[in-house]
């Protein structure tokens, strides 16, 4: 096994932690229980999470949680609250913020591209999600925040979304797409109709014409708010990559899962982001093992039972069956721990938390798996 | 048919399961995954690639990814396809690409849409992407409809839209854990796909159920035992823990039982010499309950 990361360290000194994983690796769980844990040494706590399923809501017993942080009810000396993204609404504030004036506002928030992209579709909810991070991350109003990321295809998705901004902001489409509005705005029906640039003929092709117009006004009306953005998105950046933030991987012990981990610590290494580790669930823990039969033993103790004594065949029965119920377990315990194997050449330090045989959904449960953390 | 659910309930193996199962049945089948970390197949050992790969008598694979089915549309669709080659190459259209919400995502299922109504396959399992992404997913040619009226993303929208919505053609089969949360979250997604998406659901695939072995009374007996020895500890911890699992899952049950079709599968362990669950051997067991989703075999 690799090295053992400390978590309670990490609760206590970092500012953020974020938490990677592809879904169904118990992220979500994993970031309310972190939270749990550094309110219990005291700190001031934000957990925030971009799902859609509602899950940490849940988990913390609640009905639903808004995009205002909400205060959960915990023993602790310090205090917790969380929080649900909304990327629609923090999409319109930052529009509010660095729009140049009313017009340009009403502009973005009525074009067709916007409203669609700032809603739901494509990688919009990564990059509110870092907006809304450094928003908090810069106020005064919690010693730590624990990020949920969104369930994504690839674990760092998160990750990509300021670059991606960026990359488009300063990319060949935008002074494509830019630039013809020097012209009046009747005349680009025309420009793109007659436009030499095969770029623009290809696209247009392939989407049609409306795609490009509605792209078009958008970029218009955001260009103003470039520089404000881009700046914005490098000072994200900054923060991620600084002393006070830290990456947890969350994994399931399953070969797919682990075999993540390797990628993600040469991906974050690239990008100069500290890694923590890895953070594995619903791990089988180690069992006494016999390499023979145990029916026999377990016989022996059984039958001084009254009960038993009486019903040597249900006793019989019942022995087989904790055999193999038993043997089950070794079984789970084996795959579990050759899954864990491949940790060993990520290097990364990683720590189990023990498979509870339950459904998380209380704050019971929130702290059992903190204790375990 | 549309394969989904949350990460880590086995869904891919359901889906692998499900397109050996079709194509035992002789039906001639196609498994579809979209662009995923697993560049191998769990199951069939193969490396995913664009082009389908067989994998089995009657069953191939393929990983579609948005760039390859662009590519594909362009050479087949657009006349001088050779001059935008280049384009592909370029940053401009992957700016373009990442600039346009549910572009990536339009062009893959264009690519499940031509499989589907091609003449090769006669059933595409799609292994989809789990429950959160897949809403993104299945909206995405409702959401093109509203921001382009005219045109070939339009076109392209309108024509995938009738065939998810076909409910003699496409269904969406749910696959959840038997656990409370995992439970409710696959009924919201059963009751989305049907009501916001107006797509044919069921049934919901219940995987991983473990089974019970003791009664109540026998577990109270085992734990006011006083073991000797550590094995014999472990032994009934063993027994316990799997009983309370299996009274979670039992409880999760019960709570669906209003639910005209569920089918389940139970919970398969890794033999001592396979590496992971899901090798073919297993990928067979897990069909066996699986067989009624595709009627009689004819």
């Amino acid at each position: 096994m690799s090295a053992t990361l400390d978590i309670s360290a990490l609760t206590r000194e970092k500012q953020i932690i974020v938490c990677c994983g592809s879904g169904g690796v118990g992220k979500t769980t994993s970031a309310a229980a972190l939270g749990v844990l550094a309110a219990k040494q005291g700190r001031r706590v934000l957990v925030m999470t971009i799902d859609p399923a509602h899950r940490l809501a849940q988990a913390m017993g609640l009905d639903g949680l808004s995009n205002d942080p909400q205060k959960i009810d915990l023993d602790s000396p310090g205090s917790l609250h969380a929080m649900m993204l909304d990327s629609k609404r923090t999409f319109d504030r930052l529009v509010e913020s660095y729009a140049a004036d009313e017009r340009t506002r009403d502009t973005i928030f009525a074009n067709n591209y916007y409203q669609q992209m700032s809603s739901s579709l494509g990688g919009s909810r990564e990059l509110i999600a870092m907006e809304r991070v450094f928003e908090v991350a810069n106020s005064d109003d919690y010693d730590i925040l624990i990020v949920d990321t969104p369930p994504a295809q690839h674990a760092l998705d998160f990750l990509d979304a300021p670059k991606r901004m960026i990359d488009l902001l300063d990319g060949t489409l935008t002074g494509l797409l830019v630039k013809p509005y020097g012209l009046a705005a009747k005349v680009h029906f025309d420009f793109f109709r007659q436009s030499s640039t095969a770029t623009l003929k290809f696209l247009e092709h392939l989407t049609g014409f409306e795609i490009l117009t509605d792209l078009s006004d958008f970029m218009m009306a955001f260009s103003g708010m470039f520089e404000g953005f881009k700046e914005r998105s490098h000072k994200v950046m900054e923060l991620m990559r600084g002393p006070r933030t830290s990456f947890l991987l969350v994994c399931a012990p399953e070969p797919g899962s682990l075999s993540q981990a390797d990628q993600f610590a040469a991906r974050l290494t690239n990008e100069s982001i500290s890694i923590a580790g890895v953070l594995v669930n619903r791990v089988h823990l180690p069992l006494e093992t016999s390499d023979g039969p145990i029916e026999g033993d377990l016989m022996k103790e059984l039958m001084p039972i009254g009960l038993l004594a009486d019903d040597r065949v249900g006793a019989l029965a019942l022995i087989e069956r904790v055999a193999d119920a038993y043997a089950a377990e070794r079984a789970l315990v084996r795959s579990d721990w050759a899954a864990l194997s491949r940790l060993r050449a990520s290097e990364l330090p990683s720590h189990q938390v023990p498979h509870f045989n339950r459904d998380l959904h209380s704050m019971e449960d929130l702290e059992a798996f903190a204790a375990a953390l | 048919m549309i394969v989904t659910g949350k990460g880590g309930v086995g869904k891919s193996s359901l889906a692998a399961a499900l397109a050996l199962l079709s194509a035992k049945q002789g039906c001639r089948t196609i498994l579809v995954t979209f662009d995923t970390e697993d560049t191998v197949h769990s199951a069939f050992g193969v490396r995913l690639e664009y082009q389908p790969k067989e994998v089995h008598k009657g069953l191939a694979v393929s990983r579609v990814d948005a760039f390859a089915a662009v590519r594909e549309y362009v050479r087949r669709k657009m006349p001088f396809a050779s001059l935008y080659e280049g384009f592909f190459k370029g940053r401009t259209f992957r700016d373009f690409a990442a600039a346009t919400p549910g572009f990536e995502e339009l062009m893959c299922l264009g690519k499940l849409y031509d499989l589907a109504t091609g003449s090769q396959f006669d059933r595409v399992i799609f292994d989809a992407p789990s429950s959160g992404y897949v809403k993104i997913l299945l909206g995405v040619p409702d959401a093109t409809l509203n921001v382009v009226q005219v045109g070939p993303l339009n076109h392209n929208a309108r024509k995938i839209q009738h065939l998810l919505w076909d409910v003699e053609k496409t269904r969406i089969i749910v696959a959840a854990l038997p656990e409370e949360m995992a439970v409710r979250e696959a009924l919201d997604l059963t009751d989305y796909c049907r009501d916001e998406r107006r797509m044919a659901v069921g049934p919901l695939i219940l995987n991983q159920v473990v089974p019970k072995r003791f009664s109540a009374t026998e577990i109270d007996l085992l734990a006011g035992m006083d073991a000797p020895s550590p094995v014999l500890r472990a032994a009934i911890g063993a027994a316990q823990s799997e009983h309370q699992l299996a009274t979670v899952q039992e409880q999760a049950r019960q709570a669906i039982t209003h639910w005209p079709d569920v089918l389940e599968v139970p919970r398969l362990l890794p033999d001592e010499r396979s590496d992971g669950i899901s090798s073919q051997t297993l990928i067979e067991a897990m069909a066996e309950p699986l067989s009624e989703l595709f009627g009689d075999p004819s």
